[in-house]
């Protein structure tokens, strides 16, 4: 997201919370990426057959919009990590409608109010280290609006490309596992990779990342 | 914005670049992507100069990777959403992973299950933001060493510290339990802070933490155990500092609490290990602000040891003890400034079945200033366990000895010498006649002796009590003697008020002793204790304010011309307490009516002049009240109608040398007081004060009045320099500084006044200086530094010699720069480190923190000229960060 995309989300955020629906559909809408990549990193074996990470990811906003006056922040990073408590609440309904309920877990049970409590607290700490006298230059803030960008960009990549970087990056495995969970040879899988790291570097260019 | 994607895909190849290239790129990051997963940390910068050529490029991916990261500790931060029940989280290297335990800023905490031994851990994963920060990951091997070496009943024993796929983590022992945050928020839920009223009720459930159950926070039982808990965390951070390793971030949420109700200490991960200070001391504040000492907080690294851990353990328990947090701000900056300003809340206020105690364990961990609070966590301790079995605690009331100190410095009073041996026998005597009080009050007849021996008795220890209480009061040396004295005289009137608070015919005698015991208090610094006393006898004493004083008998109209007297002083004085904390408003009104009880007493048939010279006074602590209000005009005219009146008593009673006294110090403070606002008025009191001064120090040359006289030579020499009547004030020095050296020679013992030499010295010189006489100047400045260099050199712990040493060499320096000479530059250096150390010991104070401030830019300047730019670029952060700091 460049500086002006920012500042408009900033401004759509304020006239969401002022009321304004329409202004929280567009604003929501600009981290459908964001929360798709999320989701579709979380959910895995036989659950991913059956549940599709767009539904996650419309319920989600579904749950946001209703759950929205409950929101108390008022930054983007406040907005997306809120976002992100949803999201995990949606993720965590997805396995107990898929396994039943059997084993019930007690995080589940907190309540949205508890979130924000929670969320308040990690976030003025976010702040506090924003504000300190040296602030390094990449910090924990930064990296969550990055964390938007990157979304948007692998979003834009082709849908090989993407796998690979999520699979290798963002999930953490190693090329054997890569190759195996993409059902390729372990040569073709680096060939992949190689050119989805430069595409990815190509686009960092083009939107004046790098 | 982007819309959300789909099938409208690029080709997936990219033909614009060179595929050879590309092909050593990659490999290059995959090598880098290796070491890093493996934990290796790796200076970026430095493996990039490796590769020049590719280095643009390669720089582009490691930036791609990062945002990368970012977005998968995301990721990893939501749970997953995966069918296959067996192993719904992923297996960790030889751990596998049960379930999330909690979560904070420093990582998650999971339960897991160590394959390889077959033993439940704890497994804290601390997924780095950025893993490609090799301070970061260097910093967390330190960290995790540190912890690992600790081996203790009360800090969670570290079992590894490892890395997997670029993922640090350490296993910790399982505690089954809650961290203590928790407990706390059970609290508060089941207690709401505004409950009046709570009845016992039912804590936790069988199976949670073994801490509390069937109890409320009003509860001594609840409170010992909050001690208890205390001890053990103090315990467990002893041997932690014992290593030399600092927690830094104690917290409840850092406390866990095993189902036996035990402590245990956890997470000293962002605890750093002394020995390495370099990897981290950056400046940069880390941790909980909420929980952490005015030093940590404020960011001044280096100031930060292990006591700055005590504070936040006082913090955690006070929070616990009273379900209120220490400061409660809207904003960061609130809360710093309140962190730095404000004294906590009593938690008795909060709680009121908190123990005294208790309450003074928790004022002394809180203190600002680290060196008031408990020096070691095994004080600490100490003094819960000595709460625990009843004994009496080290703790005392830690606010109200600042708030003596602050006020001390505030008040100078002039410095005398006493007559000691005298006030010990009064003391004797009076505490003596106590015991015929209780033998007399048997019958009426009796009575009326034992009431005659009281108020000689009253009178004695009144008069040398506070005697002493004054003379003593500048004199270092003399302080246990002085407290001693006071202590005595405080337990005399105890005594007598617990033996006469039920005889209803001795009730008038009870409120003066209430009075007296005040004035006492107050001397030695407690000033809650002397507010209360004196409201005591104020609401004993005030029905006689309506008394008329025209009765027929003359010792009717004493004994209420006695009352009224001791009502309206009682008003004067608690006025001043009330200024003193700033409540001026309060004040105003008290002394008002001191002045309308007085003006009565002074209009009565038996005019005397103690009656007088106390409406003299209230007359001029009104003007005083007025004037820090910003009311100068009123102002001046009290302090004229308190001159007037001390003019007019002395005219009466030419053989009174203590009325005479009294005028002059009333003049002097009025010059005092008028110096900046009304200098001509200034100027008038203080030949005023001299002329009144000069006849006692000619008669008997006492020490006390020769001091005072210097004050008013002082006084007079500055509003001069005001005036700039240079060539007078020039002058007016000269006799402070011969004043002060007869006082040196006759008192050698008694520092103050070398210091006040020394002081003398500087202040001529600077008036030297600005009159153009250069030499004159130079060598009354060098006097200065020598003298001040001895006293610092005698007295290292005294910051207000240094720092007034470091003003001197300032000066000194300003003159030799302005003379083009080199050894300027060392001498400004010189002050900036004397200057620096007052600082480091008082960092609250405003005059330390300008004065070093002003030395910074005379310095910075004088190395502009020299073309030193480099020091004069350092010097000049160092003010700027200065000046930030005071704003």
């Amino acid at each position: 997201m460049t500086d002006n995309a920012r500042s408009s989300a900033h401004q759509l955020l304020l006239h969401a919370r002022a009321g304004q629906s329409a202004a929280l559909g567009t604003l929501l809408d600009s981290y459908r990426n964001y929360l798709y990549m999320l989701a579709s990193s979380r959910i895995r074996g036989r659950l991913a057959l059956r549940a599709s990470p767009s539904d996650v990811v419309q319920e989600t906003f579904a749950q946001a919009c209703e759950s929205f006056p409950q929101f108390r922040g008022t930054s983007e990073a406040e907005l997306l990590a809120w976002l992100r408590r949803v999201l995990a609440t949606r993720l965590a309904r997805l396995c107990e409608r898929n396994l039943g309920a059997g084993k019930r877990d007690i995080r589940r049970e907190v309540s949205l109010d508890d979130i924000c409590a929670s969320l308040d607290r990690s976030t003025a700490h976010l702040k506090s280290v924003l504000q300190a006298k040296n602030p390094s230059p990449s910090s924990h803030f930064d990296q969550r609006e990055q964390a938007v960008v990157i979304a948007d960009l692998l979003a834009s990549l082709p849908e090989d490309y993407r796998e690979v970087l999520m699979l290798r990056h963002v999930e953490g495995l190693p090329f054997p596992e890569v190759a195996e969970r993409l059902g390729r040879s372990h040569g073709a899988v680096r060939m992949l990779w190689m050119r989805a790291i430069e595409a990815l570097r190509q686009r960092m260019h083009a939107n004046g990342l790098v | 914005m982007q819309k959300p994607f789909d099938s409208c895909c690029e080709p997936s190849a990219c033909g614009t670049s060179n595929t050879c290239e590309d092909s050593i790129v990659a490999q290059l990051i995959e090598e880098f992507l290796e070491k890093v997963e493996r934990g290796v940390p790796v200076d970026q910068e430095a493996w990039l100069a490796q590769y020049p050529e590719l280095s643009g490029v390669l720089r582009e991916h490691l930036r791609g990777l990062e945002m990368l990261r970012a977005f998968a500790t995301e990721a990893h931060e939501l749970p997953s959403a995966d069918a296959n029940v067996a192993q719904p989280y992923p297996v960790f290297g030889d751990y596998e992973i049960v379930r999330e335990i909690g979560r904070g800023g420093m990582g998650v905490v999971y339960e897991a299950k160590q394959n390889s031994l077959g033993r439940r851990v704890a497994l804290k994963v601390l997924p780095f933001a950025s893993m490609l920060d090799r301070k970061q990951v260097t910093r967390f091997s330190i960290e995790a060493q540190a912890a690992a070496q600790l081996h203790h009943p009360n800090i969670v024993p570290v079992f590894a510290v490892g890395c997997e796929r670029g993922i640090h983590y350490y296993s910790m022992q399982l505690i089954e339990g809650q961290p203590l945050d928790h407990v706390i928020d059970e609290l508060k839920a089941l207690d709401p802070p505004n409950a009046l009223q709570s009845r016992p009720k039912r804590l936790f459930g069988s199976t949670s933490s073994g801490f509390c159950t069937n109890q409320t926070v009003r509860n001594r039982e609840f409170l010992r155990g909050v001690a208890r808990l205390g001890v053990q965390a103090a315990e467990g951070l002893q041997h932690a500092h014992e290593f030399g390793i600092i927690h830094r971030d104690i917290k409840p949420s850092n406390l866990l609490i095993d189902r036996q109700g035990d402590l245990w200490i956890t997470d000293f991960g962002l605890a750093r290990c002394q020995k390495d200070l370099d990897v981290t001391l950056t400046g940069a504040v880390i941790g909980t602000v909420r929980y952490m000492s005015p030093e940590q907080a404020a960011g001044r690294g280096d100031h930060v040891d292990h006591r700055s851990d005590i504070y936040s353990l006082g913090v955690t328990l006070y929070e616990l003890a009273t379900l209120h947090r220490v400061f409660d701000a809207e904003s960061r900056e609130q809360y710093l400034r309140m962190l730095e300003h404000d004294d906590p809340m009593p938690p008795r206020r909060l709680n009121p079945a908190i123990p005294a105690d208790l309450e003074n364990v928790l004022l002394k961990a809180l203190s600002k200033y680290h060196s008031r609070r408990y020096q070691s966590a095994s004080e600490l301790a100490e003094d819960l366990r000595r709460f625990l079995s009843g004994r009496p605690t080290l703790a005392k009331r830690p606010t109200l000895a600042d708030r003596a100190s602050r006020w001390i410095g505030r008040h100078r009073v002039l410095v005398s010498v006493a007559t000691l041996v005298l006030a010990f026998v009064a003391i004797l005597s009076s505490v003596a006649s106590i015991l015929i009080a209780r033998q007399a009050a048997k019958t009426e007849l009796a009575l009326q002796q034992a009431q005659g021996s009281l108020y000689k008795a009253h009178s004695a220890v009144n008069h040398f009590g506070m005697l002493a209480a004054e003379r003593l009061a500048d004199i270092p040396q003399a302080e246990p003697i002085r407290r001693e004295l006071l202590l005595d005289a405080i337990r005399f009137y105890e005594e007598f008020i617990e033996e006469v608070g039920s005889q209803p015919k001795l009730q008038t005698d009870l409120a003066l002793a209430h009075g007296k015991r005040a004035e006492l208090l107050e001397q030695l610094g407690q000033f809650a204790n002397a507010i209360a006393d004196y409201e005591a006898a104020i609401r004993m004493l005030e029905p006689f304010a309506t008394h008329e004083l025209d009765h027929r008998s003359k010792l009717d109209r004493a004994s209420a011309r006695d009352h009224l007297l001791a009502l309206a002083r009682c008003k004067n004085n608690l006025a001043m307490l009330y200024a003193q904390e700033g409540n001026l408003a309060k004040a105003t009104h008290l002394l008002e009516n001191a002045l309308t009880l007085g003006q009565k007493l002074a209009d009565g048939r038996d005019r005397d002049v103690d009656a007088e010279c106390d409406l003299a006074r209230t007359y001029g602590n009104l003007g005083q009240i007025l004037w820090e209000s910003g009311d100068v005009a009123a102002a001046s005219s009290h302090l004229r109608l308190s001159a007037d009146l001390l003019n007019q008593l002395v005219t009466r009673f030419p053989d009174r040398q203590d009325l005479r006294r009294d005028l002059a110090l009333r003049c002097n403070n009025n010059c005092f007081l008028l110096i900046e606002s009304v200098p001509d008025e200034a100027a008038m009191w203080s030949a005023d004060a001299i002329s009144a001064l000069q006849p006692l120090v000619n008669s008997d040359g006492e020490a006390a009045c020769e001091a005072d006289l210097a004050v008013c030579w002082n006084n007079r020499a500055a509003v001069l320099r005001v005036k700039n009547r240079l060539v007078e004030s020039s002058e007016a020095y000269e006799k402070v500084v011969a004043a002060y050296q007869r006082l040196c020679r006759h008192w050698p013992g008694v520092v103050a006044f070398r210091a006040e030499l020394a002081a003398a010295h500087n202040n001529s010189g600077r008036v030297a200086h600005e009159s153009g006489r250069i030499g004159d100047a130079r060598r009354s400045i060098q006097t200065a530094c020598d003298q001040l260099r001895e006293l610092v050199a005698e007295y290292p712990d005294n910051l207000a010699y240094q720092n007034t040493l470091g003003g001197a060499l300032c000066n000194l320096a300003t003159i030799l720069d302005h003379r083009g000479q080199q050894n300027a530059l060392d001498l400004y250096r010189e002050a900036i480190a004397f200057q620096q150390r007052a600082l480091e010991k008082s960092p609250q104070s405003a005059s330390v923190r300008d004065m070093l401030s002003r030395s910074y830019g005379s310095l910075h300047r004088a190395l502009v000229a020299a073309n030193l730019n480099h020091e004069a670029d350092r010097v000049a952060r160092l003010q700027q960060i200065l000046l930030d700091q005071s704003r």
